[in-house]
């Protein structure tokens, strides 16, 4: 039963840390493990070190022993409780009290029966835990007495070893002293054998380098002799070794002989003089007189390479399409001819046998190799490539071992990492590297120093010969490049991939050699090439858009001159008064037509750029070109490009202002009208059409491109294949910033050319009309005209039929927005000036304000008015009262603006266009009239023809039909003042000859 | 009439008029001379002589019998001026004419019509003109008469030019010579004496030919080299070669007549109509006189193409002429350089300023003619005139 207890009481131990008392961990444990005696030693451990730290807290636990765990509920946390149990403060009597107070009898039954079972229970612990105890002390006792007996054992033994182990020590090196001597001897042995070795060596050397020369090979020859100078430089006071010296030194300058033979050949590769080169360096050749030779000879047989290559590179194309794509047997029909040779010059290159020599043997097989990887794997099939592979290694290969040989200052530190370098360079090509095999044999650098020990000077002569023997290559290698791209007419024509190729070549053929970069800048040289192509490409796809464009304006111009002949004669054919009377009805069909030819030509330059310039540079930006993939390279080609397109705008409105003021106007006053309507009119339109289209350009054009290349060309990240721009293309990107101020100029240049334009053209045409009215050669002498005159003079009916003509043009052009609704507008406008005429018909008009509009439906009744209004006073008493007439103009001048005649013109329409043609018109008509001086007949010219205009060119100065009157007013004012003897014409007079006009 | 922190002095003459001339005077008074023109009234020659110390202009009143197309004062006598106008023969046709008079100051005369309020001048004066000489013109009208010196000028007819031998003494002229426009389409609209060689320069058409007086042999032609029909010419006093020319496209051009083919070395566009009148003035070429029919008179600097820029800028003429203190001689402050632009532009006219003239005594001072007869006197402001007296 104890034991029993005992089991399950332990499980509970490790339990209890969780259970219910878990704050006063040490005192649950105490309880329940009451019995236990690991846990009763713990628990008194712990009451120590409580104690010595003076932890009241866990007193309580003291009395654990006796506490019961079913009367624990009261709570252990009441330290000072004399009802707990468990407590210190128990007390018996109290707790006693209580219970007899608080409960009942059964209650006190149970409670002492409660307190009897747990009395026994713990009894029972205790004893269990008594004779755990015991046994435990028991085997506690075997153990030891175990213990002490074994430790007799040990020490015996370890007496034992200490023994043997001194015994192995004395022995050990009684062998060792024994063997010393022999161990000495033994390595002089092998020190006089490898000596013997080395002397056989030496003594062997004139024979082996014999035999070397007999096979010719040399390199084994040079290597030998080489590793032997020193030791026979040492050993020189010996008369054997003077005499071997002597017999290799001989042999040696015949092998020298052989090499240089060899070397001085015509079917010497440039590879075999580079190998001969370092061979003769190694024997201590003089290195000036050998870089030259080199220099010269390397010269004469990379020229040979080159004439060659670019016979053999004759028939390849200039690109062809990855290799890897196509099949093995699709490739080797096209490079057939190109391969056999190639195969040939790798075969007869190396004249030797390929067994001969160890370095150049290894070259040859590896060239062999090369070859057969190049029949697997087909040799470069288009023209650059092949040249790199053939040629520009070739010499870069040359110039690595040139720098080597000659040019590198301290060579042992500087040669290895400079010719691995050069190697991993050529290795990085992944092709065929017929370099590697030109770089100096190992033991060449090692151990012969093959570098020439020259002067500073020296070495400065050889660098700066060299240098220009290499940019000669190098530039003609670029010239042969550029042969390549070609810039056809058409330059959309150009597949781009294959100016791309080349182009990439060349850049892979910068990166793989830095030899060439470093001697002669090659690099940049290469780099120069390609921002010229690109700016090439770049300059003459915008000038192919730019000549598209200037022959569609011109294109134009024909058609509108075309065009104005036919309705010009129609309208001078007719009936004058018929195309009067409906000049907007015939006007109207071609204006519409016209607007549609402008869009056109708006839309064709945003197609041209979208479907061809834009994606022909996407697509030569979007190939695989290295030179293209790095962002400096990419940012450089945009560069070039904004700036291009910048310059682009500029050439184009720069050529048209040239153009519009190139046409120089045709002589002022030419007598045949239907000449000038024909020739300068022709001319004229010119200015006017590529003003609206400067205009159109501002306002949308200019903007979208930049849109377009915003999302195309310029677009930001990851550039996707061209063509996907189309198809997101509803959607409206802003400009992007780099090219918003660029934007921004063009429009305003664009809108600033516009307007020179369109004022250029307004100028020459009003001062190609004021020629005629000004009768420049004074062909009227207006002293003698007759009077009354007949009808209006010639000039002013060419005028008004000009004027139609070119309102017509401007219309075409132009346009005239709301064109009934204008013409609705005005002729409402001269019905309520009429009216305003009726009211005020008695009145006097003084002063410029009398007006006369025109409408076809109210003219004559309008016209009465107006004249009337003309006439209210009597003309002569109108122009006797001329000096108040005069103050009053003067008055009104003051009070009004400054008429300002050559003036920007703001309002781009037919009415803007038209009145400021009238008003250069009038203004010079009011001039040359003061400069006139007039006959009875003279005046009354002038007056009829006032008149005319006033009724027949109200229409086109709708903008300020008061300005035009007023200057109308002047002239006449003019006239009478400088007439001898004015005698104004009677209104209805005037009227009849006007109408006999309009018969 | 003063007019911002510049003065100026305006007097009215009641005619119409479009010639000024400016009279060498002797007295250090800048006077110019102006001939009206009125076809059917009376036309007079007004002597205006400009007293700075009251600014006020006082005039003298001569009549002419015709009206007056062109006055030229001589650069020496300062009573000496040929007129040039028309008279109507019989109310049918009229004859141009060419005349030399002398101006003979007499007695004070009484006001007639009253002037008008408002002019602060002094009370014209009365006097005769003594007719010296007419030349003898031919069919044409002539245009102009430019003095070369006591005893040669030089007549501007429509399709021709003459050098006349004058004796003032004797009252004689003598046709020494003759030069026939080069193209019979145009006229010649004005000339000027080239003034540092025997040279006359004409302007007819759109184009600028010059001749050598000795040998009458054209020395240099710019034909049609710009759109604008020409009407008026006038030659850098300080600097050979140099001209500059107005016409109808409002646009005053400057030429280098060395170099032909290169085209105008300015273009000057401050006008809004023709540009009638040009005048160098001739103690700094750097400031020039615009005068067109839009009424306005401007000034002009041209800097960087004057003498002033030979020893300013050495050579490196820099349009802006930017740079303030290329030497510091001047102190610290130092006014800015002039620089090449419009100067001012002068809108007291209400009608076309057919002429301006720079006074003859004074640098600053200038005068200006519209056609409705008033005249202005005006000065450089006077900053322009400290910048360019502090830099040079």
């Amino acid at each position: 039963m104890a034991a029993g207890a005992n089991a399950t009481i332990h499980p509970l131990e490790g339990h209890s840390l969780t259970g219910p008392h878990r704050t006063t961990a040490s005192g649950t444990a105490g309880n329940k493990a009451g019995t236990a005696t690991g846990t009763a030693t713990r628990r008194r451990a712990k009451s120590f070190l409580r104690n010595y730290y003076g932890i009241q807290q866990a007193d309580a636990a003291s009395q654990d022993g006796s506490k019961d765990n079913s009367s624990a509920p009261s709570g252990p946390t009441s330290k000072a409780d004399p009802y707990d149990l468990d407590s210190h403060a128990f007390e018996v009597d109290k707790y006693m009290h209580k219970m007899f107070v608080e409960k009942q009898l059964p209650g006190l039954v149970q409670a002492d029966n409660e307190l009897v079972a747990d009395i026994r229970q713990l009894d029972g612990d205790m004893k269990t835990l008594v004779y755990e105890n015991y046994s435990k002390f028991l085997s506690a006792t075997d153990t030891i007495n175990k213990m002490k007996s074994n430790v007799d054992n040990l020490e015996s033994e370890m007496a034992r070893l200490t023994q043997n182990i001194g015994k192995i020590a004395t022995s050990s090196s009684a062998i060792h002293s024994s063997l010393g001597g022999k161990r000495e001897k033994i390595r002089q042995l092998n020190g006089v054998h490898s000596l013997l070795t080395k002397l056989q060596f030496v003594f062997e050397l004139p024979t082996n380098l014999h035999q070397c020369l007999e096979t010719e090979s040399y390199t084994q020859a040079v290597k030998s002799y080489c590793r032997t100078l020193h030791l026979l430089q040492h050993y020189k006071h010996l008369t054997v070794f003077t005499g071997i010296e002597r017999e290799c030194k001989a042999i040696m300058v015949q092998v020298a002989q052989k090499i240089r033979q060899k070397m001085c050949s015509d079917a010497a590769t440039i590879t075999e003089i580079t190998e001969s080169v370092g061979l003769l360096l190694a024997l201590k050749e003089d290195p000036v007189a050998l870089w030259k030779q080199y220099l010269e000879l390397s010269m004469s047989a990379l020229r040979k390479v080159k004439t060659k290559t670019l016979e053999e590179i004759k028939t390849l194309p200039l690109y062809s399409a990855p290799s890897a794509a196509s099949p093995k047997s699709a490739q080797t029909p096209t490079p057939g001819t190109p391969r056999r040779s190639t195969k040939k010059a790798a075969r007869n290159g190396p004249n030797t046998p390929a067994s001969t020599s160890a370095a150049l043997g290894a070259g040859s097989t590896e060239k062999e190799k090369e070859t057969r990887i190049k029949s697997s794997s087909p040799p470069p099939a288009d023209k650059a490539a092949y040249l790199n592979a053939f040629f520009l290694k070739q010499l870069e290969a040359f110039v690595v071992s040139f720098m080597n040989y000659f040019l590198v200052p301290t060579a042992a530190s500087v040669t290895p990492a400079n010719s691995n370098s050069g190697g991993m360079a050529v290795a990085t090509l992944g092709e065929e590297s017929n370099g590697s095999d030109q770089r100096l044999p190992a033991w060449v650098t090692k151990d012969t120093r093959a570098q020439a020990n020259l002067t500073r000077e020296q070495t400065s002569e050889a660098s700066t010969k060299v240098k220009e023997a290499v940019s000669n290559m190098i530039s003609k290698y670029l010239d042969t490049i550029r042969s390549f791209l070609d810039y056809p007419n058409d330059i959309f024509s150009i597949e781009p991939q294959v100016h791309v190729h080349v182009l990439q070549n060349l850049y892979l053929g910068t990166q793989s050699s830095t030899g060439l970069c470093q001697l002669v800048g090659f690099d940049t040289l290469a780099t120069g090439l390609i921002q010229n192509w690109e700016s090439q490409l770049i300059k003459r796809a915008l000038g192919k858009v730019k000549e598209g464009l200037m022959s569609r304006i011109v294109q134009q111009d024909v058609l509108l001159a075309q065009q104005s002949p036919r309705l010009n004669n129609n309208a001078t054919a007719g009936d004058v008064s018929l195309s009067l009377a409906e000049p907007l009805s015939t006007a109207s069909a071609p204006v519409f037509s016209w607007a549609i030819v402008l869009k056109e030509t708006t839309l064709w330059l945003l197609d041209g750029f979208k479907v061809d310039t834009i994606p022909f540079l996407e697509k030569c930006m979007s190939s695989d070109a290295q030179f293209l993939e790095t962002t400096e390279g990419r940012a450089l080609f945009l560069k070039n490009f904004q700036d291009e397109f910048k310059t682009f705008w500029d050439l184009i409105l720069k050529e048209m202002q040239q153009r519009s003021s190139a046409i120089s106007p045709s002589s002022p006053a030419l007598p045949e009208k239907e000449a000038i309507s024909k020739v300068s009119f022709g001319s004229r339109t010119s200015s006017l059409v590529m003003s609206q289209l400067c205009f159109e350009l501002s306002t949308s054009v200019v903007e979208q491109l930049y849109k377009t290349l915003s999302k195309t060309l310029f677009r930001v990240g990851k550039r996707n294949r061209s063509g996907s721009f189309l198809i997101e293309s509803y959607e409206e990107p802003p400009v992007l910033p780099q090219l918003q101020w660029d934007c921004k100029a063009v429009i305003q240049a664009c809108q600033e050319s516009g307007h020179v334009l369109l004022d250029g053209f307004i100028a020459r045409t009003g001062n190609e009309l004021s020629w005629l009215v000004m009768d420049v050669r004074s062909e009227t002498d207006y002293m003698t005209l007759e009077s009354p005159p007949t009808g209006v003079s010639v000039a002013w009916e060419t005028i008004y039929r000009q004027l139609n003509e070119i309102e017509r043009q401007v219309m075409m052009v132009y346009g005239d927005e709301g064109e009934r609704l204008g013409n609705h507008e005005i002729s409402s406008e001269s019905t309520r000036r009429e009216s305003a005429f009726r009211q005020s018909g008695g009145g006097g008009g003084v002063g410029g304000g009398a007006g006369g509009g025109s409408h076809s439906g109210s003219r004559p009744s309008h016209r009465n008015d107006s004249l009337a209004s003309f006439g209210s006073n009597t003309m002569n008493s109108r122009f006797d009262h001329q000096q108040r007439n005069m103050l009053l103009s003067n008055i009104d001048k003051l009070f009004s603006d400054r008429v300002e005649i050559f003036i920007r013109c703001q309002d781009l329409n037919r009415t803007g266009i038209m009145f400021g043609i009238i008003k250069i018109l009038l203004k010079a008509w009011a001039e040359s009239v003061r400069m006139k001086t007039f006959g009875k007949g003279g005046f009354q010219q002038v007056q009829v023809d006032a008149e005319f205009a006033k009724v027949w060119l109200w229409r086109f100065a709708t903008a300020d039909e008061r300005l035009m009157h007023s200057l109308l007013e002047e002239a006449q004012q003019t006239a009478y003042r400088r007439c001898i003897d004015a005698l104004p014409l009677d209104i209805h007079t005037v009227e009849s000859i006007i109408n006999s006009f309009e018969r | 009439m003063e007019h911002g922190e510049h003065r100026s002095c305006a007097y009215g003459l009641r005619h119409q008029a479009r010639c000024l001339s400016a009279i060498k005077s002797t007295d250090g008074k800048s006077s110019f001379i102006i001939g009206t023109q009125e076809l059917s009234r009376p036309n007079e020659v007004h002597l205006l002589t400009f007293d700075e110390e009251v600014f006020e202009i006082s005039t003298t009143i001569f009549s002419h019998p015709h009206e007056v197309w062109d006055i030229s004062a001589s650069k020496e006598d300062p009573d000496l001026f040929f007129t040039c106008y028309r008279e109507v023969i019989d109310g049918k046709k009229t004859r141009s004419k060419a005349s030399l008079w002398r101006m003979k100051h007499g007695y004070q005369e009484q006001e007639e019509d009253g002037h008008e309020g408002g002019m602060h001048h002094h009370q014209p004066r009365g006097g005769e003109l003594e007719h010296i000489l007419s030349l003898d013109i031919g069919d044409g009208s002539v245009k102009k008469v430019i003095w070369q010196d006591r005893t040669e000028v030089i007549s501007v007819e429509d399709w021709r030019i003459c050098i006349w031998d004058i004796d003032i003494k004797l009252g004689t002229a003598k046709l020494t010579g003759s030069i026939d426009t080069p193209d019979r389409e145009f006229k010649f609209a004005s000339a000027v004496m080239n003034p540092h060689a025997q040279e006359v320069v004409a302007v007819y058409g759109r184009s600028i030919q010059g001749w050598n007086l000795s040998s009458l042999k054209a020395t240099f032609t710019i034909k049609d080299a710009q759109p604008a029909l020409l009407f008026c010419v006038d030659y850098n006093p300080n600097r050979p070669f140099q001209i500059a020319t107005g016409g109808d496209d409002c646009k005053v051009r400057i030429w280098d007549v060395r170099d032909i083919t290169a085209g105008p070395i300015m273009t000057i566009q401050d006008h809004t109509h023709w540009v009638w009148s040009v005048a160098y003035n001739k103690f700094h070429d750097q400031l020039m006189l615009t005068s067109s029919s839009d009424c306005q008179v401007n000034l002009q600097s041209i800097v960087s193409i004057s003498t002033g820029a030979e020893y300013k800028y050495d050579g490196d003429v820099s349009e802006g002429g930017q740079g303030a203190d290329e030497d510091g001689e001047q102190g610290d402050n130092v006014q800015d350089p002039p620089t090449d632009g419009l100067v001012q532009a002068f809108d007291q006219h209400e009608d076309s300023v057919y002429q301006v003239a720079w006074s003859s005594v004074d640098p600053w001072l200038f005068m200006s003619l519209s056609h409705d007869g008033r005249a202005v006197m005006n000065q450089v402001p006077s900053e322009e005139k400290f910048k360019i007296l502090l830099n040079y």
